[in-house]
């Protein structure tokens, strides 16, 4: 359905976006993932046509769209802020969406009431914009983007500016519509609780490459490089050197941990080994990576808490435990983790 | 301002150059009671005045906002080499003196220059003509519409109309439907500014257009040769004009009033 081949955008001697290819299928939910100024969005207007891009190619139902202007393009488009036009009610702005498509006026009203039923926002059909919560706004400026079917569907952090449960809220009405109409959208966050919730595929960008792209599963548990295993998901790091034929990595502490195998291919070399906070036990158990230490803080997140334990041989360790459980900070405790739910990443990558 | 006291300070100083400005008003009025008004309304030469003012100051609003709206435009989304020299030229005509605006529209087109005489040979002169009177109107008054439109545009966020774009919709119909009515307060604000500045021409004017006459050159004549009780009627009629410009202006919001 969509296809950017090695886009690349410069402003100035800058360049925003460097060869970056990736593909959404028809009906998939892409997410473009990545840090503030990481080039996401420049992506994003390339596709849109509202960008030129100096290289590279997009291609829209293997169609090379180049260099066609937006308007022939048939994206459908949601900002990080509100851009409903003010002068018109909700119906108003669906049915000027549908305007170039449906010649029409009885089913250009028709086709608006339907996609209004759709993302529920019906009973504000005839409220202007600056009448509406931002919730409102948000679900109106959907039924516009997907009311003359669009090939494929650009978010652009839409859930910017929405407190916690309306972008609870937004996130899953907009993965439900995703479902429902079968629509390809490519969505642009910088949250990675975002992109995991939603996505089938994320691409990772950082400072204008792709870093890594893949299922939300594949890049939580086996990110590739340093970037995506730090900013998808939180961790612990270890740094040290890969022996035994990428079976352990002994750390600048001088302590080993196993990684069963997975630093094959890089005996010898520097890695850094990552553990996922869900993957740290507090209690020994059958685990082959133990290590005692002192709880040095408990943060309370409600319906779990972060434990922060020093140990002496590997350093800090973080877990997750039950929420406002009995672990206190001081308390004596030893941490372990499989050596299967270590994440190894070499230097170089 | 965090106190009354403090607040008093600005409205003290405010209220020097406020009875400055109603001086003349109250003079003004005061002081032309002896002038026939009615009488003066109704000479032929005072009502082919204003017929003139009202027929050229509209055409004039409606070449400025033609050519302006578009410029003005251009000029806030367009990033160019020159710009700056461009935005000069559209401020130029606001801060020149409008007799040496005048000159140069006389130099430009005048009866014996190659512009000016073309017109003139054709039948459609450019000077002492309603169209000279146009012409200096236009001058002076369009960098009002250029100036308050651009702010306006400018002030439209400029995703509303990328999103029409991929709608479908191309940068004329975008333009239409999207960039002017979501601009229209300030455009709109814009042209009443240009028209009440049209209207009120005169410097520019006495050198492309002495005759025919308009409100302002004829307000001239008439206190060259009468006096200042000759003028009043006149006087009158254009502070009516701009007194409701001043209405029109400051319901149509979001311009250089002094309302919040």
């Amino acid at each position: 359905m969509l296809e950017v081949r090695n886009l690349t955008k410069k402003y100035g001697n800058e360049a925003a976006v460097k060869e970056i290819s990736f593909v959404a299928d028809e009906g998939e939910f892409v997410t473009l993932l990545g840090p503030s100024g990481c080039g996401k969005t420049t992506v994003l207007k390339a596709v849109a046509g509202l960008e030129k891009p100096d290289n590279g190619k997009v291609l829209l139902r293997n169609e090379d769209v180049t260099g066609t202007k937006p308007e022939e393009r048939n994206v459908g488009i949601v900002f990080q802020s509100s851009s409903l036009f003010p002068r018109m009610t909700v119906r108003e702005n669906v049915e000027y969406a549908l305007k170039p498509h449906v010649t029409d006026r009885g089913e250009r009203r028709e086709r608006a009431e339907d996609v209004l039923g759709l993302v529920k926002i019906a009973e504000k059909a005839d409220t202007y914009p600056d009448s509406l919560s931002g919730g409102e706004a948000r679900r109106a400026e959907l039924a516009r983007a997907l009311s003359y079917k669009p090939d494929v569907m650009l978010l652009d952090e839409p859930l910017t500016g929405l407190d916690r449960a309306l972008r609870t809220e937004i996130r899953d009405e907009i993965k439900r519509i995703q479902v429902e109409t079968g629509v390809t959208m490519l969505f642009v966050t910088h949250d990675q609780e975002e992109a995991i919730s939603v996505s089938d595929r994320i691409v990772v960008l950082n400072d204008g490459e792709k870093e890594q792209a893949g299922t939300p599963r594949r890049l939580y548990r086996r990110p590739e490089t340093r970037f995506v295993a730090e900013f998808v998901g939180e961790s612990t790091r270890f740094d040290g050197v890969v022996e035994e034929g990428g079976k352990g990595v002994r750390l600048t502490t001088g302590a080993k941990v196993g990684v069963n195998g997975r630093g094959e291919g890089d005996e010898g070399n520097k890695a850094s080994v990552y553990v996922r906070p869900e993957n740290v036990e507090l209690e020994e158990g059958d685990h082959n990576n133990v290590f005692s230490g002192e709880v040095v803080e408990v943060t309370e997140m409600g319906s779990y808490a972060e434990a922060r334990v020093e140990t002496e041989r590997v350093g800090e360790v973080i877990t997750k435990v039950d929420g406002f459980s009995d672990v206190r900070e001081g308390e004596d405790v030893v941490v372990g983790f499989d050596d299967s739910d270590a994440i190894v990443v070499a230097d170089d990558a | 301002m965090r106190t009354p006291r403090e607040r008093h300070v600005f409205a003290v100083l405010g209220a020097v150059l406020l009875a400055y400005l109603l001086y003349p008003f109250f003079a003004f009025f005061s002081g032309t009671r002896g002038a026939d008004v009615t009488g003066d309304l109704r000479s032929p030469e005072t009502q082919e005045a204003v017929v003139n003012s009202l027929v050229t100051a509209p055409v004039a609003t409606a070449i400025a906002a033609v050519f302006g709206v578009p410029l003005a435009y251009f000029l806030a989304r367009a990033e160019f080499r020159g710009k700056g020299v461009v935005e000069a030229v559209v401020i130029l005509p606001l801060v020149l003196p409008p007799v040496v605006g005048g000159s140069m529209l006389l130099m430009g087109f005048g009866r014996f220059t190659t512009v000016g005489g073309a017109a003139e040979a054709v039948g459609v002169p450019l000077t002492d003509s309603l169209v000279g009177v146009v012409l200096a109107q236009t001058f002076v008054s369009a960098p009002f519409v250029v100036i308050t439109s651009r702010a306006g545009f400018s002030s439209v966020d400029e995703h509303l109309e990328q999103a029409s774009r991929t709608m479908g919709h191309g940068p004329v119909a975008t333009f239409w439907n999207v960039s002017l009515p979501s601009a229209r307060s300030a455009v709109a604000a814009g042209v009443v500014l240009t028209f009440a500045r049209a209207v009120g021409e005169f410097g520019a004017t006495m050198m492309t257009a002495y005759n025919p006459r308009t409100m302002p050159t004829r307000i001239w004549v008439d206190f060259i040769a009468g006096g200042i009780d000759g003028v009043v009627a006149l006087s009158l009629v254009l502070i009516v004009i701009s007194t409701t410009v001043i209405v029109a202006v400051q319901r149509l919001e979001k311009v250089p009033t002094v309302r919040d």
